[in-house]
């Protein structure tokens, strides 16, 4: 096989690993959901089934920080993990989060059109005494998107199709503004989880048991949220603890921050206050994900 | 001539707004009020195809782009999209600000199919207030429709642009999919392309100018920026004639050459209104063959009072056999029959005299 096209000559269609649509092979991206035929062409050389691992949030939660970073992490074999990318397109996002941070800067908002996301599929492996790979293929979605299909399910049937696929899920919820009083990270949390408990339908009394990490982000604004996120949770997401209590069997709370410390800037007659990263120190990053892996 | 023989009927055309804003029921890109007229369905299509976070193609603050094309509901749906200052995360970027009207069929073909006449339309009854500050409610507006005034139709394209723009119809009239990249003033260009195109054709046309291409947003014209990476985002699906504004393709023959001729002789007389008026009534078939039929009784009907005699003879043989296949070739062949009547006296009567 060639490198340019991975796919054997004989194979002139690509079915799209997420909406199992049948593409030509030539494109390269789903004309239906726009993910890269690559993460099937990919599937195809293993020749194993890759593992979804999607992380959902609000707008603004800080989901392509989160990914970007433990993208690099994985990179740079922390925690005895060993990650190898499928493909150049699956360094894109981390390249985007680090170049931005490095100029002090967070990275743009995710668009919601489908064929502006970035993708990532990982080769992973924990190095220990039954080393395992894994292929992982981890989408950097818009917040705005998720919060437009939970709201009117199949307005983007892409978040179906690959929620339908995924063997875990992160849900990444604000703890700085959960905090400070907000309600509204905790409704979302609720609607997002009422979504997927109602995609997966266990009957009543059943609870689901796909591996759900809940990730607490901006937890620097909170510090005592690293002691017990569990704790903090209950009592500052109260909606969202109550329904993964009763719904759903496998749930981890943690806590996780990116940044080290924060100045905000304004321009001169500017209304807009903007925020600065200073500098990033990374914490609780890999838990959620090594304990995701240790899941599947 | 005439534009519309009916009196102007009242309609409805219902509005939505889409664009970034913090409220207490949420923040970030969302239709943020619509009225009620709306259907669900026609919400979340909406809520596909407008669009989001840096999806103008132009980055500055004066960018705007636009987009005509049907839902699903069959409702004809306008975008007016303009970036509206920084956005509200303060994560870089302008926050797109996305007006939207929809309207029925009926109501849109009540304008001439021309996105700008609906625009002009509405002209002092959306608030400029509303891109700072968008009201959480709106109301269905109604309006007098009316196609675009023929004072209104402006210049054509200079001599320069003229070939360009010619490619660029030829390619709306014979291929699925056209995208033009580096056309610095895109409304102009619309604005041109919609008043050359029989309101036939323009009733099928789906197109956006300076919005980047999306899956939800693969509509027949697509006007974008020199960007090649959007432009290898549109072009990637096939069957997609790309055209760029600085090198105008070699022109193939096409069936509809004798249309294209006709408009760019118009535009290079400057008889925008005629030929605008003459596309208002083309409304049902447009095809070329009834293209090429409409231009050539045009032209004999201008060469009237100016052939000799045995010429206006042989236009009028040929022209006693033809079977008028529209309501637009009946008129135009009794004008012509008229015409030719009044000028035969006087044609005889000049051949007679070196008798």
């Amino acid at each position: 096989m060639s490198i340019a096209n991975p796919v054997s000559s004989s194979r002139r269609y690509t079915t799209c690993l997420i909406c199992e649509t049948t593409n030509p092979s030539s494109q390269a991206a789903c004309s239906e959901c726009s993910a890269p035929l690559a993460l099937a062409q990919a599937t195809i050389e293993q020749d194993r089934e890759p593992r979804m691992v999607t992380i959902l949030g609000d707008s603004n939660v800080g989901k392509t920080v989160y990914l970007g970073f433990l993208l690099d992490m994985l990179s740079q074999r922390a925690n005895n993990f060993e990650a190898v990318p499928k493909g150049a397109y699956s360094v894109d996002l981390q390249q985007l989060v680090i170049s931005h941070m490095a100029y002090r800067m967070f990275p743009p908002k995710t668009p919601m059109e489908t064929n502006q996301w970035n993708w990532a599929y990982y080769e992973v492996c924990k190095r220990g005494k039954t080393p395992k790979w894994v292929d992982l293929v981890m989408p950097d979605l818009a917040g705005e998107a998720i919060a437009a299909e939970v709201a009117s399910p199949s307005t983007f049937r892409i978040i179906q199709n690959l929620l339908s696929k995924s063997a875990g899920l992160l849900l990444l919820v604000d703890a700085a503004l959960a905090a400070n009083g907000s309600a509204q990270p905790d409704f979302f949390a609720l609607k997002m989880m009422s979504y997927v408990d109602a995609m997966y339908a266990g009957k009543r009394g059943e609870r689901i048991t796909t591996p759900i990490g809940v990730v607490l982000t901006k937890s620097d604004y909170v510090p005592d949220c690293f002691n017990d996120p569990l704790r903090f949770a209950e009592a500052n997401l109260n909606r969202l603890w109550n329904m993964c209590e009763s719904r759903f069997a496998t749930v981890r709370y943690f806590s996780c921050s990116v940044v080290g410390s924060l100045a905000f800037a304004t321009g001169e007659g500017d209304d807009v206050v903007t925020p600065v990263p200073l500098h990033t120190a990374l914490r609780g990053v890999m838990e959620p994900f090594e304990w995701i892996v240790d899941q599947l | 001539m005439s534009t519309l023989a009916a009196a102007p009927e009242t309609l409805t055309v219902d509005q939505a707004i889409f664009t970034s804003i913090r409220s207490p029921m949420g923040s970030g890109y969302r239709l943020v009020a619509a009225s009620t007229g709306l259907s669900p369905e026609e919400r979340r299509e909406l809520v596909q195809v407008c669009p989001s976070h840096g999806n103008l193609c132009d980055s500055g603050p004066e960018a705007t782009g636009f987009a005509s094309f049907p839902l699903r509901s069959g409702r004809q749906c306008l975008l007016f999209a303009e970036h509206a200052g920084p956005e509200h995360s303060a994560r870089g970027g302008q926050r797109v600000h996305t007006h939207v009207l929809v309207l029925e069929t009926k109501a849109f073909r009540a304008f001439g199919c021309d996105p700008f006449a609906v625009l002009a339309g509405l002209a002092g009854r959306v608030e400029p207030g509303w891109v700072q500050s968008p009201p959480r409610h709106l109301e269905a507006l109604s309006v007098t429709a009316k196609p675009a005034a023929l004072a209104d139709a402006g210049a054509g394209p200079s001599n320069d642009q003229a070939e360009i723009v010619i490619a660029i119809l030829r390619a709306v009239l014979d291929e699925p999919r056209v995208l033009v990249t580096g056309a610095t003033d895109h409304r102009r260009l619309m604005h041109w392309i919609i008043q050359s195109l029989p309101v036939a054709v323009r009733g099928g046309l789906t197109f956006a100018a300076g919005l980047k291409a999306s899956p939800a947003r693969k509509f027949r014209l697509l006007v974008a920026s020199d960007d090649r990476t959007e432009a290898a985002r549109f072009l990637q699906d096939g069957g997609v004639r790309h055209i760029a504004w600085s090198q105008p393709p070699e022109l193939a023959p096409s069936p509809f050459d004798a249309w294209l001729n006709f408009v760019a002789r118009h535009w290079d007389a400057g008889h925008l209104g005629q030929l605008q008026a003459l596309c208002a009534k083309l409304t049902r078939d447009a095809s070329a063959a009834t293209l090429t039929r409409v231009v050539a009784l045009y032209n004999d009907l201008e060469r009237v009072a100016l052939v000799n005699p045995e010429t206006l003879d042989r236009l009028m043989q040929n022209h006693a056999r033809m079977t008028p296949q529209n309501e637009l070739e009946h008129e135009l062949l009794e004008r012509f029959r008229n015409a030719a009547q009044q000028r035969e006296p006087q044609a005889t009567g000049v051949a007679a005299e070196p008798q």
